[in-house]
C-alpha cells in the first residue's frame, strides 16, 4: 500500500475518532491525542499537506496539555481533520472553483438534503426565540441557545464551516450574560437572515459569500446595554432593576460584603438558574405516568449541575446543598438505577419550587446588601431526597379517575383546584391555543405539580389521554397529486351515483353499494383538503417579525397580539393572503398607529398595538388585522375621492362606504409616500388579491380608535359553493358568496328607465337588472320576466340583479381553470365540472356589477383593452347609445 | 453546417433539407377534401365528440370547453380558424386533443376534425417546403411543409402556431 494511501486512511479513521471524541470523555481523548501524535509522525503527505499535519499534531500536543478539554478544540480538530481530507482526496493543492461548495465525501446526500429542506422551520424558531426574547421573556435565553447549539452541531457533521463559525460565535456572545436589548435582537435577526441565505447557498452548491466576518465584528463591536424602550419596563422578567439597585455595594449585617464583581457573576447566576429551572419544570410538566427518561434526565441532571457549581463558587451556602443533594439524586437516574417518575416528580417539583423562592429571596437579599435567609422548608426537603437516594421509595397514590377523564375534571375534582378557574381556563385556552394544563399554570389557577399529578392521574386512568400529534414528511408533490386525484375521483363518483340509468329500478344491493360509495369518496375528499390544510401560525410569525422591523425604522413602538395561530386554511391559500397581509400591515404601521407625541397627546398607551386573529366562521375563515391607531379620516378619504371624481358632488354614501374607497386604484391620502407606504397601489392589490381566491376583504374604522381589516377567506381554494342557473340550453354557476337572493317578480317590481336600462324594485330598494341572455348571447332564454327568476347577487356593497330562466341547484363544485390560451372571458371566472360531468361555467360577478355606474344605473362604457366585439344594441324604444360594449 | 451524405456517392454540401427535418409520423386528418398532418409527438388523445359547453364572449373559432377526464379543455373549431365554413357535427367528427409548447408554458386544446384517416409514416424525399403563394395573399406561415404520399397532399400543420394566442387576436378583430 502506497504511502499516500496510508496517510489517507489513517486520516479518515482520525475523522472518525474525532467525531466520537466527547470533551468529558478522558477515554477517547486519549486515544485522539495519540492518533494525532501518530499522524505527525506518518510519512507519505508530501509538502502539500505537511502543514496541515503538524498543525494536527500540535492540536493534539495541545488536548493533552489541556487540564478540561475545551469543546472549541475539539472543533478546531475536526475542523483541519476535514480539510486534510478534503486536499489528500483532491490530491492537489487547488480546492474546488471559488465560491463551489463540495459536498464533504463523508456526508451522504440524502441527509444533506434533508437538513437544508428543514432548515427553513429551524430558522423560523430560531427567530421566534429571539423575539420573544426581546419581550422579556428570559427562559427564552436557554431555548436559544440550545437551539444554536443543536444546529452548530448539524452544520460542523455536514461541513458546513462558515455557518458553524457563526453559530458558535453567536454562542459565546449569548453566553456573555448582557441584559438582552433591542440592539442584540437587531443583531441576532441580522445573523438568523444571514444563516437563511447561507444555508440556501449551500443547498445551491455554492459557499455563502463574504459576509460572516463583518456579521461576527458587528456582534461583538455591541455597545453593553444600550437604552432600553421606556414602555417595556412591563415585562416581568427583567434583571435590569437588579442590578441597577446593587451597584451600590454595600457591606451586610450578616458580614457579606456584595462587592461589584461579585453582584455581576450573582445577576448571571439569577438569570441563568431562572432559566434552568423553567427547562426542567417544562420537561417534568409534559412527563406522563412512564415518567421522565434519556436525554430529558440528562438535560435536568444539568442544570442542577451547573447551579450547583456556580452557586458553590459564590459561597451560596443552602442553594448549592439542595442543587447538589437533587444533583445526586438525577445522576441516579441518569444511571439508570433510579427511574424519575410518580411521586419523585412531584419531589423534584418541590425542589424547583423551593429554588424558585430562594433566587428570589437571593434577589431581594443583594438588592438590599444583606445575606439570603434561610429557608425553614430545606432540611425537610433534603431528607426526603436523601431517603430517595437511599433507595426507600414511595407508592405513587394517584387520584382515582375514570376512563377518559379529562384533566381539567381532574384538576377541579380530585386536586383542589378552583373549578371557575379550570372553567376561565378553557375559555382563554381557545384564544391562547395552548394546552390546558400549560394555560392554568400561566394564569396562575394551579401549580405545576398540580397539573403534573393530573397528567398523570389521566394517563393512569387509560385511554383518552391527550396523544402527541405526530409527524411524517411527506414529499409535497405526492400530497398534491394525491388530492388531485382525489378530485377527480369525486367528480367520477358523482357521474355514476347520478347516472339517468340508475334511477331506474336498480337493485337495493347496488344502491346501497354506490351510497357506500359516495359516503367514502366524501370522507375522501375531507381528507384530501385537509391534508393541505396549514395553520396560520407561520405567517404570522412572519408579519411579528415584519413589524417589530418596521416599527424600529419608523421609531414607534408597536406590539404585536396574535390569537388564533392553530387556526387551518389550505396551503395555497395561505401564501396568496400572505402579500395582502404585509400591505395590510405596513398600513397600520405607517399611517394607522401614532408615533409617541401624538398617542400621549391623545392620552393613549405609548405603545401601539396591532392585533391579528384567525378563526373559522361557517364555511370560511375570517383574518382580522386590528390596529389602535387613529383610524381612517373619513373628510380626507371623501374629498380625495371627490378630486379624483369617483364620487359625484351630492353623492350620499355612508361611512362604511368611504372607507371601502380606499380599496380604488391609485388611492392614497398619505401626504408623505414613504418608503414602506403611500403610493396608493397597496390597497387596490390587497382587494385584488384577495378577491381572486374568492373572498372579500372589509374595512371598519373609528376615528381616533383605530382600523380594523376583516377578510373573509373560503376555507379552500379548489372548491365552490355554487347556484347552478339555467339561462335558455345552457347552465351557468354563480358562487353563493355573492348570492343575496332569487326571486319571482311579480309586474309592479320590474320597470324600464327609457334610455336607462332595467331596474327591479326590491321591497323599496332599486337595483339595476340585466338579461343574462343578452349579455352573453344566450340563444331561446326566457323573455318575459314575470316567468323567468331574478337573482339578486352583490359585489362590493352594490346589489345587481341577474335574470335568468331558472334556479335548478346549489351545490359544491371543483373548480378547474378555464384552459389555457382562452382569451377574452371577462365574466367568467373559471369552469366546474357539474355532477353530470358537462362543464358549467362560473360567472364572475364583480365584473357584470362593474357594468353598472352606481349613481344613474346607466351601462358605463368600460375602459379596458380586451378584444372589442360589439354587441347587438339593446333594442329601445328611439334610443341609440344604450349600447353595451363589452 | 452540411450535412454529410446519404447511402449515394454524391456529396452534399446543401444544409438539411425540409425533408429530413420534418420527416417521420403523422396523424392525418381531413377538414372538407383538404388532408392535414399533426406531428404524432404532439398529438395527445383522439376522442370521440362529446357534448361541447358554450364559451360565451370568445372568438368563433373557440366552440368551447369539454371535460377531459376532470380537466376543462378548450375546443378549437379548425375549419372556423381557417376560414371556411363551420364544422358540421356528424357521427365521423372527431375532436383531436394536441398538446404543444407555447411559449414557457404547455398547453392542451382540442380541436374539431371532420374525420381523422390514419398515422402515417412520411419519409424526407416525400416531403417539400410550403407552397409560396406571394406575399400577403394567403397566410401559410403554419404549414411546417406539404408531403406526399399515394398521390396525396397533406399539409403537415405547425399546431402550436395555429393555435398560440396573438395571431389569433387578429383573427378576431375583423368581424
Amino acid at each position: 500500500m502506497s504511502a499516500e494511501r496510508k496517510l489517507e486512511e489513517m486520516v479518515e479513521e482520525l475523522a472518525a475518532m474525532a467525531m466520537l471524541a466527547d470533551a468529558d470523555d478522558t477515554a477517547s481523548l486519549q486515544n485522539l491525542v495519540e492518533a494525532l501524535r501518530a499522524l505527525g509522525e506518518a510519512e507519505g503527505g508530501g509538502d502539500a499537506v505537511l502543514p496541515q499535519v503538524e498543525h494536527l499534531r500540535d492540536l493534539g500536543v495541545g488536548l493533552s496539555a489541556q487540564d478540561k478539554v475545551e469543546p472549541r478544540t475539539l472543533d478546531e480538530v475536526r475542523t483541519a481533520l476535514a480539510a486534510l481530507q478534503q486536499q489528500l482526496a483532491g490530491g492537489g493543492t487547488t480546492a474546488a472553483p471559488e465560491g463551489v461548495f463540495v459536498l464533504p465525501h463523508w456526508v451522504e446526500e440524502a441527509i444533506f438534503e434533508e437538513f437544508i429542506a428543514g432548515h427553513e422551520l429551524a430558522l423560523e424558531e430560531l427567530e421566534a426565540e429571539i423575539l420573544a426574547l426581546e419581550k422579556g421573556g428570559s427562559e427564552a435565553l436557554g431555548t436559544l441557545r440550545r437551539r444554536l447549539h443543536s444546529l452548530k452541531g448539524e452544520v460542523g457533521v455536514l461541513g458546513l464551516g462558515e455557518v458553524e463559525r457563526v453559530c458558535h460565535a453567536v454562542e459565546d456572545l449569548l453566553d456573555d450574560g448582557a441584559t438582552f436589548s433591542a440592539e442584540r435582537a437587531d443583531r441576532l435577526l441580522a445573523v438568523k437572515d444571514w444563516l437563511g441565505e447561507a444555508l440556501r447557498a449551500y443547498g445551491r452548491r455554492e459557499l455563502p459569500g463574504t459576509g460572516a466576518d463583518a456579521l461576527l465584528a458587528a456582534l461583538h463591536s455591541e455597545a453593553p446595554a444600550a437604552a432600553e424602550p421606556p414602555a417595556d419596563a412591563a415585562a416581568a422578567e427583567q434583571e435590569a432593576p437588579c442590578s441597577a439597585d446593587a451597584a451600590a455595594g454595600s457591606e451586610a449585617a450578616g458580614g457579606r460584603l456584595w462587592d461589584a464583581e461579585t453582584i455581576e457573576l450573582a445577576t448571571e447566576f439569577l438569570q441563568e438558574s431562572e432559566d434552568g429551572i423553567t427547562q426542567v419544570d417544562e420537561i417534568l410538566l409534559a412527563a406522563d405516568e412512564d415518567g421522565v427518561a434519556g436525554e430529558d434526565v440528562n438535560a435536568i441532571f444539568r442544570v442542577f449541575h451547573t447551579m450547583k457549581g456556580v452557586a458553590g463558587f459564590l459561597e451560596l451556602g443552602e442553594i448549592t446543598k439542595l442543587a447538589h443533594t437533587t444533583e445526586t439524586l438525577l445522576d441516579l437516574g441518569r444511571k439508570g438505577s433510579l427511574a424519575i417518575k410518580g411521586s419523585l416528580i412531584d419531589l423534584l417539583f418541590d425542589a424547583t419550587a423551593l429554588l424558585r423562592s430562594m433566587l428570589v429571596d437571593l434577589h431581594n437579599a443583594i438588592s438590599q446588601g444583606l445575606a439570603p435567609a434561610p429557608q425553614a422548608e430545606l432540611p425537610g426537603l433534603i431528607a426526603s431526597l436523601e431517603a430517595r437516594i437511599a433507595g426507600e421509595s414511595e407508592e405513587e397514590r394517584l387520584p382515582a379517575a375514570r376512563e377518559g377523564a379529562k384533566v381539567g375534571e381532574i384538576l377541579s375534582e380530585a386536586l383542589d383546584v378552583d373549578p371557575a378557574a379550570v372553567a376561565a381556563g378553557l375559555a382563554a385556552q381557545k384564544e391562547s391555543g395552548r394546552r390546558l394544563g400549560e394555560e392554568l399554570v400561566a394564569r396562575g389557577s394551579a401549580t405545576p405539580k398540580q397539573v403534573s399529578k393530573a397528567v398523570r392521574t389521566q394517563s393512569q386512568a387509560g385511554a383518552a389521554a391527550t396523544k402527541l400529534t405526530e409527524f411524517v414528511k411527506v414529499d409535497l408533490e405526492r400530497v398534491d397529486n394525491l388530492v388531485s386525484l382525489i378530485g377527480e375521483l369525486v367528480i367520477v363518483e358523482s357521474m355514476v351515483a347520478n347516472a339517468p340509468e340508475l334511477s331506474r329500478g336498480i337493485s337495493p344491493s347496488l344502491r346501497s353499494h354506490i351510497s357506500q360509495m359516495t359516503k367514502i369518496t366524501n370522507d375522501l375528499q375531507s381528507i384530501g383538503t385537509r391534508m393541505r390544510m396549514v395553520p396560520v401560525r407561520g405567517v404570522f410569525q412572519k408579519m411579528a417579525r415584519m413589524v417589530r422591523d418596521l416599527a424600529r425604522s419608523t421609531g414607534k413602538h408597536i406590539a404585536v397580539e396574535t390569537s388564533g395561530e392553530g387556526t387551518e386554511m389550505d396551503r395555497g391559500m395561505v401564501e396568496k393572503i400572505a402579500d395582502p397581509l404585509v400591505h395590510m400591515i405596513r398600513n397600520a404601521v405607517d399611517h394607522g398607529i401614532e408615533d409617541h407625541e401624538s398617542r400621549a397627546a391623545a392620552g393613549k398607551p405609548p405603545r401601539g398595538t396591532i392585533r391579528l386573529r384567525a378563526y373559522h366562521e361557517g364555511g370560511s375563515v375570517v383574518i382580522q388585522v386590528a390596529d389602535d391607531g387613529k383610524g381612517l379620516d373619513r373628510g380626507a378619504i371623501l374629498a380625495k375621492a371627490r378630486g379624483k371624481g369617483l364620487v359625484k358632488e351630492g353623492e350620499e354614501l355612508t361611512d362604511h362606504d368611504i372607507y371601502n374607497l380606499i380599496f380604488a386604484p391609485g388611492f392614497s391620502t398619505a401626504t408623505q409616500v414613504t418608503e414602506i407606504s403611500g403610493r396608493g397601489v397597496g390597497m387596490d392589490v390587497v382587494r385584488r388579491n384577495i378577491e381572486a381566491v374568492r373572498g372579500r376583504v372589509r374595512i371598519d374604522s373609528v376615528p381616533g380608535d383605530g382600523s380594523t381589516f376583516t377578510m373573509l377567506l373560503p376555507l379552500t381554494l379548489a372548491v365552490i359553493d355554487g347556484m347552478l342557473i339555467a339561462c335558455g340550453a345552457e347552465r351557468y354557476i354563480i358562487p353563493t358568496l355573492s348570492v343575496v337572493e332569487s326571486i319571482r317578480p311579480d309586474s309592479s317590481m320590474i320597470f324600464t328607465i327609457t334610455g336607462k336600462g332595467e331596474i327591479v324594485n326590491l321591497r323599496g330598494e332599486t337595483i339595476p337588472l340585466f338579461r343574462l341572455d343578452r349579455l352573453l348571447n344566450i340563444p331561446d332564454a326566457e323573455q318575459v320576466p314575470t316567468q323567468a327568476l331574478v337573482v339578486v347577487v352583490e359585489s362590493h356593497g352594490r346589489k345587481i340583479g341577474l335574470l335568468v330562466d331558472d334556479v335548478l341547484t346549489q351545490q359544491q363544485v371543483v373548480i378547474k381553470g378555464l384552459g389555457e390560451g382562452l382569451p377574452g372571458t371577462r365574466y367568467l371566472s373559471g369552469a366546474a365540472i357539474l355532477s353530470d360531468g358537462r362543464v358549467g361555467l362560473i360567472l364572475n360577478t364583480h365584473e357584470i356589477a362593474n357594468l353598472v355606474d352606481a349613481s344613474t344605473f346607466r351601462p358605463r362604457q368600460p375602459a379596458c383593452d380586451a378584444p372589442a366585439i360589439a354587441a347587438t344594441p339593446i333594442p329601445r324604444g328611439g334610443d341609440t347609445h344604450t349600447e353595451i360594449r363589452v | 453546417m452540411s450535412t454529410a451524405t446519404q447511402s449515394s456517392t454524391q456529396i452534399s454540401t446543401a444544409p438539411i433539407t425540409v425533408g429530413q427535418r420534418l420527416a417521420g409520423k403523422y396523424m392525418t386528418f381531413k377538414l372538407a377534401a383538404e388532408e392535414y398532418g399533426l406531428e404524432i409527438l404532439k398529438v395527445r388523445d383522439v376522442i370521440g365528440l362529446m357534448e361541447i359547453t358554450r364559451v360565451p364572449k370568445t372568438m368563433e373559432f373557440i366552440r368551447g370547453v369539454i371535460n377531459l377526464r376532470g380537466k376543462v379543455i378548450p375546443v378549437v373549431d379548425l375549419r372556423l380558424k381557417f376560414g371556411m365554413e363551420e364544422t358540421a357535427l356528424g357521427e365521423q367528427t372527431v375532436i383531436i386533443v394536441v398538446q404543444f409548447a407555447s411559449g414557457e408554458r404547455e398547453m392542451t386544446m382540442g380541436i374539431l376534425v371532420d374525420e381523422v384517416q390514419e398515422v402515417l409514416d412520411i419519409a424526407a424525399a416525400e416531403i417539400e417546403p410550403p407552397p409560396d403563394f406571394g406575399a400577403g395573399s394567403i397566410d401559410t406561415d403554419f404549414i411546417l411543409g406539404v408531403g406526399k404520399s399515394d398521390r396525396r397532399v397533406i399539409f403537415l400543420l405547425d399546431i402550436g402556431r395555429v393555435l398560440s394566442a396573438p395571431e389569433v387576436l387578429q383573427v378576431s378583430a375583423a368581424h
